[in-house]
């Protein structure tokens, strides 16, 4: 209810979501690069998927040959052939 | 920008295996550890890690009971590792360019256009009079008071600009067209005398009293016209005299002549045609020539074409890098033959005509002749001319 309130307040005023609600960006270009930001940690990776947490949802990318370019903290790029983004709660 | 400092900090490529390796990862994250290039291999992991962080991935690895092992390293800090036993290429690579950089403080080429009356040769002997030569610093060259002593030191100079391009002093001049004697001419009361004997074929008086007329044959240093003008009354008699500065073109038919002696026995050159090739560095007074050796103790004659090194089209340095080209040549001994002798007396005719010309005296007539003796010829001539003959010298009278 609390969540619920607080995004009608963010949608209403037009304010960030991504920093008011914490919630993850995610980019895709292509099918070929994914790129995560706001996140929480790395729960999997394998070359065909990557798991990766964030702070009210999972975040499920599926594929082949997948390779993180870059993981620091601020964002995360995937590469490969990307097949699906997922969303797990 | 990101990968050269990368270069700069190194990095290595690292295997990852273990029983979290995820968590591992997780932990570098959150010590804002960069990883990159991570790939999956089935059982382990591969990824890159800067070598200042990878240093620090020990508690890390333990906390996730994981192995590293590098794999490969790169950048900088191996790079200079490994080549730690070739200090001196380093040196010689750093003094190289130290040297460079101080050679770029100083002036090394000095370059002057525009001048037609006043030679470069001349105009550098004067820049070395206030310390502008090839070698000085940039620092100490005023652009704005050198082009003030040009245009002082030379007065048909009527604009002049100076600036210095990378090692190089360009100096632009521009020459004014029009003669300034007639505007400098002094004023105070002078004579006109012969400068040389003649007849006298042509005068025109502005000022001054004539003493001579058409036809008259005069000696040099002969008055011609005198500074002095009388003044007379209505009745004819001289009241005064008034003094001015004589004026006039007197031309008159004068003789000049031309004598040359020169031995019969002169040496001549012959070359056989072969040739050798070289180069010659040269910085300051140091010469050093690199040129092909000869077996045979032969004579021969070289010629150097210079060229001054530079980097780009501004970056003069002061060591030139001369192209050397020599011809084998033998030299004997002996007489000039009629033909030789009648053109040199020709050559020696044409030049004196050419240089009477140039002074714009006209020639009438010209006898020229050859005396041939046992061991020298004479080559002697003379011309009837009509000249100009007036000379301008200050009137004695007015000095006391």
């Amino acid at each position: 209810m609390r969540e619920e309130k607080k995004t009608e307040v963010v949608d209403a005023l037009g304010l960030f979501p991504d920093v008011f609600l914490g919630d993850v960006l995610v980019s895709v270009i292509g099918r070929r690069v994914v790129r995560v930001e706001n996140y929480r940690s790395l729960i999997l990776y394998t070359d065909t998927l990557v798991k990766i947490q964030a702070k009210t949802t999972k975040l499920l990318i599926r594929g082949r040959g997948l390779l993180v370019e870059r993981y620091c903290e601020d964002e995360m790029m995937v590469c490969g052939a990307i097949q699906s983004l997922e969303f797990e709660d | 920008m990101g990968r050269l400092r990368r270069m700069i900090g190194g990095w290595v490529r690292v295997t990852l295996c273990g029983y979290a390796p995820e968590r591992f990862l997780n932990l570098c994250r959150a010590r804002q550890m960069t990883i990159w290039d991570l790939e999956c291999k089935g059982d382990h992991y591969v990824f890159s890690m800067g070598l200042s962080d990878y240093r620090n991935t020990r508690p890390l690895a333990r906390k996730a009971r994981v192995r590293l092992r590098s794999s490969s390293r790169c950048g900088l800090p191996f790079f200079v590792r490994r080549n730690r036993a070739r200090w001196v290429f380093a040196a010689g690579f750093c003094t190289f360019f130290a040297l460079l950089w101080a050679m770029s403080l100083f002036v090394w080429g000095i370059e002057i256009s525009g001048n037609l009356q006043y030679t470069d040769d001349t105009m550098l002997r004067n820049l070395d009079t206030w310390n502008v030569r090839p070698g000085t610093r940039k620092r100490a060259i005023d652009c704005e008071s050198l082009e003030s002593s040009i245009r002082a030191a030379f007065p048909r100079i009527t604009w002049v600009s100076v600036r210095l391009e990378g090692t190089r002093l360009v100096i632009q001049i521009k020459e004014n067209d029009v003669g300034s004697e007639d505007l400098e001419k002094p004023r105070d009361p002078a004579n006109l005398i012969a400068a040389k004997s003649g007849v006298i074929t042509s005068m025109i008086v502005r000022a001054g009293t004539p003493l001579v007329r058409i036809g008259d044959a005069v000696e040099a240093g002969q008055m011609l016209v005198s500074a002095n003008i009388s003044i007379k009354n209505d009745g004819g008699e001289e009241i005064g005299t008034h003094q001015v500065f004589a004026d006039a073109d007197v031309w008159a038919r004068t003789q000049s002549s031309y004598t040359k002696t020169f031995p019969l026995l002169h040496r001549e050159k012959s070359y056989s045609g072969r040739k050798r090739y070289g180069i010659r560095i040269r910085t300051g007074e140091h010469i050093f020539p690199f040129l092909l050796p000869t077996l045979q103790k032969t004579s021969w004659e070289y010629l150097v074409t210079e060229r001054q090194i530079h980097l780009g089209a501004d970056f003069y340095l002061p060591i030139f890098c001369d192209w050397v080209v020599g011809h084998e040549v033998s030299v004997y001994e002996r007489n000039y033959t009629q033909d030789e002798l009648s053109c040199l007396a020709e050559t020696e005719r044409a030049r004196f005509c050419e240089n009477l010309e140039q002074k714009g005296v006209q020639i009438l007539e010209i006898d020229d002749r050859i005396e041939v003796s046992a061991k020298t010829c004479t080559l002697s001539g003379q011309a009837v001319t009509i000249e100009r003959i007036e000379q301008s010298v200050p009137n004695m009278e007015s000095e006391e």
